[in-house]
């Protein structure tokens, strides 16, 4: 193995670190845990959907909405994570000052009217029929 | 507190959008909302109006949260006055668009006022990254406006090919900045051109490969010929107020923004030394796009269509003025821009609008494509919208009284003069190219006037707000093409001042690199002549310490 | 932690945006056409990062950031046309979608 490798044994000790600790708590649980076995228990856990089933089954369209907004409105953390680790000395004078407040602020305002305007247009109620069919729409209208 | 205020053109766009989408909400589900229309006109209007009250020399705004990110000179001032004109008559075209046609609904016009929002910002940004949120933020509200009439397979199918590649491109602006960044170790215009003027930087493979890259992507944007697929398809497909905005906003952004990248980044003394230039690329664009999109314009049947095409072919025009940017006698360094891209782009994006605002304001009722026979007759069904058709197309085939005549009059002229040994070639390429386009342009004139509808004609739509918005285009159209001199006033300011803040930003001393003193080249120093610019007497130390600045780094370097 | 060579760290990111740069172009499926697209600012991601740590410059991180929340907007745009394409066409095969000639 030539030296230019050697940067990359870090990199193989973490995969061998995060996969020892996945089996271990395999094993652990297999030694140690009590067993009362039921039809529910055994079968996979697959968030609710059937565990045997066609895979070319269609999934509910309006999972996709909910995974549009929660892509979107999960990216806000993205952003005031940083924030909030740098606070304390963004409050500082010779940093941002107050304005580092008045920042997020204005960024969750305006993000809080993005939710607000999606809540008001029923695009969280479940049955929200937009992203469905346009015909039940355009039957609602009229 | 005054960088905000300077910061306020663009600041009012993204606050219509926010006010729009409350009343949108507040308004209640069964109302008509025509009126978000009107409002977002009057939003997108007072930013417009605010960047004119602004019209004072270079001014660099370095707001506590963006210091140096963002530069609002004249040259900004001109773009996002541009851009708020064409926004607000896009929005009006919106407002009678019945449901079946596809928008009725109040998400339209946030979107409209937030798209304009990130045109603005794209053309005042002097920094990579708020570069390209400016640039996301537009696109992102355009790939769904594109999609949004829901009912129409057409409609869907623009917008999807328009995300795809349109998220295509800004990967590769993206990776294009990042590949600059590698290059010279910033993000800010200034500080990269101020190292990749330098020879080692330039001649580097990274700066090479950001080069292409971002010359790709906003190639996209203006749609130049190989990067010019989707534009007919997308124009087609989309409703019809938003292929006005997409033809005039987007793609005066775009050009103002490369050939602000151009002056800055790369308009360096080997600016056009052969094809691997940054010069000769855009010149080959230059010509191709020209040639390609009048050929193709000539075969095509659908007015939408026909309309895209000479869109493609004035994005040829324009490039041939960016191309000229950077032209000049070697040792004086180009540091002019042609005064023709911004007067030209405003004669193309207020005819543009004008024509593809009439063609908004007939179909519906099931009449989904735009083919020539469905506009025959229109001379003798709507008089008044006929002759605003007449009168947009005329100005953009450069007929004389109208102002794209004068657009290419002043534009051509200037890349003439820009390096009249080389350069006849191609204005003689460019003008033969307008006479080919002439035979399109008039093809649609015949038949609004001269032939009977054989199928069945579109119905007009009656709609005041549409009605005022494209008038108002082809009153300017007329007035500004027959007294063009506060307009030529304004563009040349506008390209002075794109040359003034950036060569008083590059003046200043260096922070990095602090090379010893270099014997200074024995050349004449000249201010290059470019017809109707008027250098403001007080600027001319500015520019000529910049010009030193950038001798003693072109020139070679003592090891 | 030794030095891994710049060229290494911009070889691998030039690969993620070549597969996903192809990906797009080729691929008909919407969805993946999607995961190609997000490969591809993954790629450029790496790209900003490696040069960050090779010039020890860590404001550029910030760009980082952005170039995430961008591509999950992005993201979040091409469902929703996925979904709009769905109701239109029964299906998501970016090769139905050719009634526009180009």
């Amino acid at each position: 193995m030539g030296s230019e490798f050697l940067p990359y044994v870090a990199i193989i000790i973490t995969i061998v670190v995060a996969v020892g600790i996945a089996l271990a708590i395999l094993v652990l649980n297999a030694v140690l845990g009590p067993k009362r076995p039921s039809e529910a228990k055994m079968g996979p856990f697959e968030c609710g959907s059937d565990v045997v089933d066609t895979p070319r089954k269609r999934i509910n369209v309006r999972f996709y909405a909910v995974a549009i907004f929660f892509v979107v409105f999960d990216i806000e953390a993205l952003f005031l994570i940083p924030i909030a680790v740098a606070y304390r000395d963004l409050l500082q004078p010779q940093h941002l000052g107050v304005f580092a407040l008045f920042a997020l602020l204005l960024f969750i305002g305006v993000l809080a009217i993005g939710l607000w305007y999606v809540w008001g247009k029923g695009a969280l109620d479940w049955a929200f029929d937009a992203l469905t069919s346009s015909a039940a729409r355009s039957d609602a209208n009229e | 507190m005054s960088d905000i205020i300077a910061f306020s053109p663009v600041l009012l766009a993204a606050i219509t959008g926010l006010i729009v989408m409350v009343l949108d909400l507040l308004s209640g589900k069964n109302t008509h909302k025509g009126f978000l229309g009107w409002v977002t006109a009057v939003g997108l209007l007072a930013s417009g109006t605010a960047a004119c009250l602004l019209w004072v020399g270079g001014r660099e705004i370095s707001l506590p949260f963006m210091v140096g990110m963002v530069q609002f000179d004249t040259y900004g001032a001109f773009f996002v006055t541009l851009i708020a004109i064409a926004g607000a008559a896009s929005s009006l075209l919106i407002v009678d668009h019945n449901p079946e046609q596809g928008i009725h609904d109040g998400a339209t016009y946030p979107l409209v006022a937030f798209a304009t929002f990130g045109a603005m910002l794209f053309v005042v940004a002097t920094d990579m990254i708020l570069l390209f949120l400016g640039l996301e933020i537009m696109s992102l509200a355009l790939y769904v406006l594109a999609a949004s009439k829901q009912t129409s397979p057409f409609s869907m199918e623009a917008g999807v090919k328009y995300f795809l590649l349109g998220a295509l491109a800004s990967g590769f602006f993206l990776f294009g900045a990042a590949f600059l960044y590698g290059a010279t170790g910033s993000l800010d215009f200034v500080t990269v051109g101020r190292t990749i003027q330098d020879a080692a930087a330039h001649g580097s493979g990274l700066s090479k490969v950001a080069l292409v890259m971002i010359i790709a992507a906003l190639g996209f944007k203006i749609a130049a010929v190989p990067f010019h697929f989707w534009t007919p398809d997308v124009y087609e497909g989309s409703p019809t107020p938003i292929s006005a905005f997409m033809a005039g906003v987007v793609k005066a952004a775009g050009f103002a923004v490369l050939a602000r990248m151009m002056l800055t980044i790369w308009g360096t003394a080997e600016f056009s030394s052969g094809w691997q230039s940054p010069g000769g690329i855009l010149l080959i664009l230059a010509v191709i796009s020209m040639v390609v999109g009048n050929i193709m314009g000539i075969v095509q049947d659908n007015v939408k269509r026909i309309l895209a095409y000479s869109s493609i072919s004035h994005a040829g025009y324009i490039l041939l003025g960016v191309y000229a940017i950077g032209l000049g006698e070697p040792g004086a360094v180009g540091i002019s821009l042609n005064s023709g891209v911004p007067f030209y782009l405003l004669t193309y994006v207020l005819a543009t609008v004008g024509a593809f605002g009439v063609l908004a304001l007939m179909g519906g009722q099931g009449h989904e494509d735009m083919s020539l026979d469905s506009i025959a007759g229109l001379g003798k069904r709507s008089p008044i919208l006929a002759l605003i058709l007449t009168i947009s197309v005329l100005s953009l085939a450069g007929i004389p009284p109208l102002l794209g005549f004068m657009g290419k009059f002043v534009l051509f002229k200037q890349v003439l003069l820009a390096d009249p040994d080389r350069n006849w070639v191609w204005v003689v390429v460019a003008v033969l190219n307008s006479l080919v386009a002439l035979y399109y342009y008039l093809r649609i004139v015949l038949y609004v006037y001269f032939r009977e509808p054989e199928g069945e004609a579109a119905p007009i739509i009656k709609s005041n707000a549409g009605l005022f918005a494209v008038s108002t285009m082809a009153v300017l159209v007329l007035l500004l093409g027959v007294f063009p001199g506060k307009a030529i006033d304004a563009s040349n300011q506008a390209s002075h001042h794109a040359v003034l803040s950036i060569t008083e930003a590059q003046a200043a001393p260096a922070v990095q690199q602090e090379s010893a003193p270099t014997p200074e080249p024995k050349q004449p120093l000249r201010l290059r002549q470019v017809d109707g610019l008027k250098v403001d007497p007080s600027h001319i130390p500015i520019i000529r310490r910049a010009m030193e600045l950038k001798l003693r780094d072109s020139g070679p370097k003592p090891k | 932690m030794t030095n891994i060579p710049l060229s290494h760290w911009l070889a691998l990111a030039t690969a993620l945006f070549a597969i996903g740069t192809i990906g797009v172009i080729t691929r008909r499926n919407m969805l993946i056409a999607l995961m190609s697209l997000e490969i591809m600012l993954n790629g450029v991601g790496l790209a900003f990062l490696a040069f960050a740590r090779f010039r020890g410059d860590v404001s550029v991180h910030a760009a980082v950031f952005i170039v995430m929340a961008v591509a999950a907007a992005e993201v979040a745009i091409g469902l929703a046309l996925a979904i709009a394409m769905y109701r239109n066409n029964g299906s998501i095969d970016l090769d139905q979608a050719s009634r526009l000639k180009g």
